[in-house]
């Protein structure tokens, strides 16, 4: 059996309008997340100059969270890492200006060799370190000291999906502890991957937000578990690149559910939302949308559905199904339960 | 416990070296290197001109391939290189798909990060910024205007797994790895395990990546890991005059399997995954840990993990860069966790010969391993003249040899560690 030991997150509620394109005239609400600088966590300036923000708030949240479990440095350096990530441009303009505005100077039929070599100098060095995929994974195993198995899976939302199922499976084959995290930078260059997957013009609103979870194969006195998961599933489909409509199929993951509460997620826009949940009132079952509590939060969708399950389950909820679907209709089911 | 077995049943690549995996042996044999001065992208005013990248016209290749992977391909070199590798074994891997069930059957690949090639749109890029706009999502929004869910730039990484699942019906998973140089490696790593936990019965897993781009090799150059051309230094892995990589690009892919489909459908498998390491240093983002304490256990548990002894080992493929940073550190932990018998296995990196393909590094290095299995041979360190090490056996001429078990080593930026343990089977 894995358990739910312990979880902390970060999450923005200031919303503000980003242009897209002058041009389409598209705007989004994209969630601004605001650093918690003064935290005894806070990453090292150093370190700071190539972290994206989503990255900095992930490491305040992963020490705080060590810092409430006491798990010895020989245990700590076993733990597997499994993350899921989002977008790794934080702001495209911001790293790239120089080389853009030398795109606008040039004359483009003067020196190429003049350009490139004004390219070269624009090009700023640490670029590769700024937008390195591993970033969140890398930066949780130094500040942390988890040295284990690891993988960073991206970067739609059914990547926490599979990298909560490595850590069950890590669980099964014997393990005691797995570490999960998932971050997600909402941005102008998210939305843009996002908004050509959808089958409505998207007019909704994208949020930064990340966690982690601690899983454990014991529920004891020591430890004491907050919950169990029960399920794990997704629908085996090959999803259709080709044809951006939605085809719910939730129901068919949920058919033997005895659940209490369905927590969803997957919408990028309220009106796909409402859909959703007019979905799901065919199960009589009552529901929670992630998106309108948050917004999109891409891979951190099913950490805060998890998340939001925990509150339920605090209460008395004694099973809650979350459920998800990723930008290319790719279905996953989550059942927790008290313990 | 027996654990089963999961078997590699077969494999595709196009890399610098090979435009598919029946031209690698030759240009191993006659000591070919893919460093050469870059076309694709303009290197004229750079410190660098070479890369290692793949030269020819890969069009035709996919001719019959729908027309927005057509277009998006020729924008996204890795989508391009993917669907390359597919379509150049799409006849061959036909009696292979055709036994696969949808739900049985998923896709793993290591992805390299994402980069618009400014280059193709410098004309556009200065159009909007005299107009004002803000140039890259203007543009992105411009391109992926179209009716289907792949964008030309900028998609969600999973386009690559989606695509190879949609050719092989893969529905049980499609998964993206992003971790760097190990991409691919822990992608064929985790496609194992998801075998071994009965997730599916057939894993198509491997990688693509190329630095073949602007913004990747100013990237890369800024950092200081290629070595710049004035100095008349190469990529010479182990060698103690060494002074950065070879940038370069690869996909491919291999057909894991379990033993029960393997048995199941009569096939002859080509080598087999007998089990991996895989490691945090959790020391700094920029280099590995000095003390190797992670790397070591990763070679260690790979061993470990697939019961094999140290003496077993016929050859390592190492991941050997060129860099200062890796080398002398990769030996000293081969040599600690191998110990005494780690002096006599032969070593070598082929990164001097086919470049360091970042993401798809992994899977570029063990198909060009099974190709070595399949042919008795282990590469020579190609450009070694001074190496850095005399305890090691680092080759400095090609050998025939017979290669039962090998590992392949691979280790990224931020601290990561992986390595696998190869069986051949067809000995």
């Amino acid at each position: 059996m894995t358990y739910i030991l312990d979880h902390n997150s970060f999450i923005c509620g200031n919303f503000e309008d980003e242009k897209i394109s002058e041009l389409n005239n598209i705007s989004v609400k994209i969630g601004k997340l605001s650093l918690d600088r003064d935290s005894d966590f806070f990453p090292s300036r150093s370190d700071q100059k190539v972290m994206r923000d989503d990255v900095k708030m992930s490491i305040v949240t992963a020490q705080e969270l060590l810092n409430k479990n006491n798990f010895s440095q020989k245990i700590l350096s076993n733990i597997p890492l499994f993350v899921s990530n989002g977008s790794f441009f934080g702001n495209f303009e911001k790293h790239l200006s120089r080389v853009l505005k030398v795109f606008k100077d040039a004359s483009l039929d003067g020196s190429r060799i003049e350009i490139y070599k004004k390219i070269y100098r624009a090009s700023p060095p640490l670029l590769a370190i700024e937008t390195l995929t591993n970033s969140n994974m890398s930066f949780i195993a130094q500040y942390t000291g988890l040295k284990g198995n690891n993988a960073t899976f991206g970067n739609t939302s059914i990547s926490t999906y599979y990298a909560l199922k490595q850590g069950l499976n890590e669980i099964k084959n014997g393990g005691n502890y797995c570490w999960v995290s998932s971050s997600n930078g909402a941005n102008i260059y998210s939305h843009i991957m996002n908004r050509s997957t959808s089958e409505v013009e998207l007019t909704g609103f994208e949020n930064t937000g990340g966690g982690h979870i601690i899983l454990s194969r014991e529920n004891n006195s020591d430890k004491k578990a907050m919950c169990r998961i029960s399920k794990m599933t997704n629908s085996k489909k090959v999803p259709n690149l080709y044809d951006k409509t939605i085809k719910r199929t939730w129901i068919e993951l949920l058919k033997s559910s005895k659940s209490e509460l369905i927590i969803f997620s997957g919408a990028i826009d309220h009106g796909v939302n409402d859909k959703d949940e007019q979905y799901l009132k065919a199960l009589n079952i009552p529901t929670i949308s992630i998106f309108e509590k948050y917004g999109y939060l891409g891979v951190s969708n099913l950490i805060f559905g998890i998340i939001e399950g925990l509150k339920h389950i605090k209460n008395g909820i004694k099973s809650i199904d979350v459920i998800d679907r990723d930008v290319y209709g790719r279905e996953s089911l989550i059942t927790i339960e008290l313990c | 416990m027996l654990k089963n077995k999961v078997y590699i049943i077969e494999y595709e690549m196009i890399s610098p070296i090979a435009l598919g995996k029946d031209e690698f042996i030759g240009n191993i044999i006659s000591n070919k290197s893919a460093e050469q001065i870059v076309d694709r992208v303009n290197t004229d005013g750079f410190p660098f001109k070479k890369a290692a990248e793949v030269k020819q016209d890969l069009s035709y290749l996919y001719e019959n391939e729908k027309d927005v992977i057509k277009k998006a391909s020729k924008i996204d070199r890795k989508l391009e290189l993917l669907v390359a590798a597919y379509w150049k074994s799409k006849k061959r891997l036909e009696p292979i798909i055709n036994l696969l069930k949808e739900e049985e059957t998923g896709t793993i690949l290591g992805i390299g990060s994402d980069a618009l090639p400014l280059e193709f749109f410098e004309e556009e890029i200065k159009n909007y910024t005299l107009m004002g706009l803000n140039p890259v999502p203007e543009l992105e929004t411009y391109l992926n205007s179209n009716s289907s869910k792949v964008n030309l730039v900028n998609n969600p990484y999973d386009i690559h797994s989606l695509y190879l699942a949609e050719k092989f019906k893969a529905g049980a998973f499609q998964k993206s790895i992003l971790t760097a140089c190990v991409s691919s490696t822990q992608a064929i790593a985790l496609g194992y395990e998801s075998i071994l936990n009965n997730e599916a019965k057939v894993v198509i897993a491997g990688g693509t990546d190329s630095l073949v781009n602007l913004v990747p090799l100013t990237s890369f150059g800024k950092l200081g890991v290629i070595p710049e051309t004035a100095t008349g230094t190469e990529c010479t892995p182990f060698d103690m005059n060494r002074n950065g990589t070879l940038a370069g690009e690869a996909a491919g892919f291999v057909i894991l399997a379990s033993e029960e489909f393997v048995n199941q459908n009569n096939i002859q498998p080509l080598g087999q995954i007998m089990g991996y390491g895989n490691s945090l240093d959790g020391y700094k983002i920029t280099a590995p840990d000095p003390s190797g304490i992670s790397m070591t256990k990763a070679i260690e548990n790979a061993l470990s993990n697939s019961g094999l002894k140290s003496s077993q080992i016929d050859y390592i493929n190492a991941h050997g860069t060129g860099t200062r940073h890796n080398d002398e550190l990769e030996l000293r932990c081969i040599g600690k966790a191998l110990g005494d018998d780690a002096r006599k296995i032969p070593i070598s990196s082929t990164k001097d010969r086919h470049g360091h393909a970042i993401a798809a590094a992994g899977i570029q290095e063990l198909c060009l391993l099974l190709e070595l299995m399949k042919h008795e041979t282990i590469p020579s360190n190609l450009k070694l003249k001074s190496p850095c090490s005399e305890e090691f056996n680092l080759l400095r001429e090609n050998k025939k040899k017979k290669i039962t078990y090998a590992l392949t080593n691979n280790f990224a930026f931020g601290g990561i560690n992986t390595v696998l343990a190869i069986k051949n089977e067809r000995v």
